[in-house]
């Protein structure tokens, strides 16, 4: 191919007055679910391995929270979706390690569908990179949560969870 | 030429005489210029680059090429015959995988359609100069000793560059739906590399980074809170005299593998 000159589109923009009640969506999921993870490490019913990997992906969400919450700034909810929350407790103080998982990864599908569905919410693309980068890696989780309860390949790779419908944000 | 000797050059001052030479040293009247004989000093002529805009049709097209590569790939491993014995359950995996970029490559296309583009319906050229080829000879080279430990790593390097390439992709393209539709897209491959992964590197010691008795880093399933776009190294092949083995990194497609309008399959 000859050489040629090539423009690239503007990548970065800040997020939008729009954008803010759907970052904050956002970041009430995360920190929904960094509860539940806290919970579930609370609960002392995982071995030191699933510990481990619980409290990874409980500081992943975190971090997601974090970051989310950096890019809308003063804009930032407190608190956690309290939905999210309340849908999956009960799971978290169990002992049967499947019904954990599987409710696990419930709810990091769910967090990708949602996120999913956001990004079709999003006008500044600062606000988009984040929540893509955010979902890459929970899908992630998801698709290890099914490889290490031994489910199957379906349940690693298909996400067949529904958005989280959130007021006038994505409803 | 004119004729000038110094002595009126000489008496002739500053500007004028910059004037006169630069008119003696010009075109000649009556003389037509040769483009096969050029004159010291006289550069060739460049032809001018044509300038080409990476819109959401190149991206797209970009990716369904990563698909058709990932495919290519799939069917190379697939046709290798060695997902046998302890490595039988891997067929199903693979023969997954290839059948997901299938369906990958189709639902881009739409896209490319949609846009106004035209589908792209082969493997990425560059890519499969740059790593896809030379991978495949390291794997298939007759002195390998673990080719199915081997085509899993390739496998899940290509896995990871795919899921890359739909996120960088996410700031570049102009609608939100477009970006939703490709990180749709992009979180499969996430979930393709990170079954991949621990297939590699099984158990919950191959979920977060950890590093070999060496301190060489193991792949892992998630290896970061966020999404990296970083290249992904890949080490194949039999080990050669001089100790090494081959290695590539492996990247996001960048200005010189977009699949502009002009690139067709060959």
């Amino acid at each position: 191919m000859a050489l040629s000159t090539r423009t690239l589109p503007a990548s970065n923009t800040r997020p939008t007055l729009a954008d803010e009640p759907v970052i904050a969506a956002a970041v009430l999921a995360e920190r929904a679910v960094t509860d539940l993870y806290d919970t579930l490490l609370d609960n002392g019913a995982l071995s030191n391995d699933l510990r481990q990997v619980g409290a990874l992906f409980r500081d992943h969400h975190r971090a997601a929270a974090d970051v989310l919450t950096a890019l809308i700034g003063t804009a930032a909810p407190r608190g956690r979706n309290d939905f999210v929350y309340d849908s999956y407790a009960a799971a978290m103080g169990g002992t049967n390690m499947s019904a954990i998982s599987a409710a696990l990864r419930g709810v990091e599908n769910t967090l990708v569908a949602t996120h999913l569905s956001l990004l079709e919410k999003l006008e500044g693309t600062m606000g988009a990179n984040k929540i893509a980068a955010i979902l890459t890696v929970e899908a992630r989780q998801a698709a290890v949560l099914a490889t290490l309860d031994g489910a199957s390949l379906d349940a690693a790779l298909v996400n067949d969870a529904a958005a989280l419908t959130i007021d006038g944000v994505n409803s | 030429m004119n004729r000038m000797n110094r002595r009126r050059m000489l008496g002739m001052s500053g500007a004028g005489a910059l004037a006169a030479f630069l008119a003696a040293c010009g075109k000649q009247a009556g003389v037509t210029e040769s483009a096969n004989i050029r004159a010291l000093g006289v550069p060739a002529e460049i032809p001018g680059l044509s300038t080409e805009e990476v819109n959401d049709v190149v991206l797209l097209r970009t990716a369904a090429s990563l698909e058709f590569t990932a495919i290519d790939a799939y069917e190379a491993a697939l046709n290798l015959g060695v997902f046998t014995g302890s490595a039988a359950a891997l067929r199903a995996v693979a023969t997954r995988m290839r059948d997901d970029h299938r369906g990958h490559a189709d639902a881009v296309n739409g896209l490319v359609v949609a846009a106004g583009g035209k589908a792209f319906e082969c493997a990425n050229p560059r890519f499969n100069e740059v790593y896809l080829a030379p991978a495949l000879a390291a794997i298939t080279a007759a002195d390998n000793a673990d080719v199915p430990g081997d085509v899993l790593a390739l496998a899940h390097g290509l896995e990871t560059v795919a899921a890359q390439t739909y996120q960088s992709v996410v700031g570049l393209l102009t609608t939100p739906a477009l970006r939703r539709a490709a990180m749709t897209i992009g979180q499969d491959e996430s979930r393709h590399a990170a079954v991949l992964a621990q297939a590699i590197n099984p158990g919950a010691a191959g979920v977060g980074p950890s590093v070999d008795a060496d301190g060489r880093p193991l792949v892992a399933a998630v290896p970061s809170a966020f999404g990296e776009l970083t290249a992904t190294p890949l080490t194949l092949g039999p080990v050669r005299a001089d100790g090494s083995r081959f290695q590539v990194s492996l990247e996001t497609p960048s200005l010189n593998s977009f699949i502009y309008p002009n690139v067709t399959c060959a």
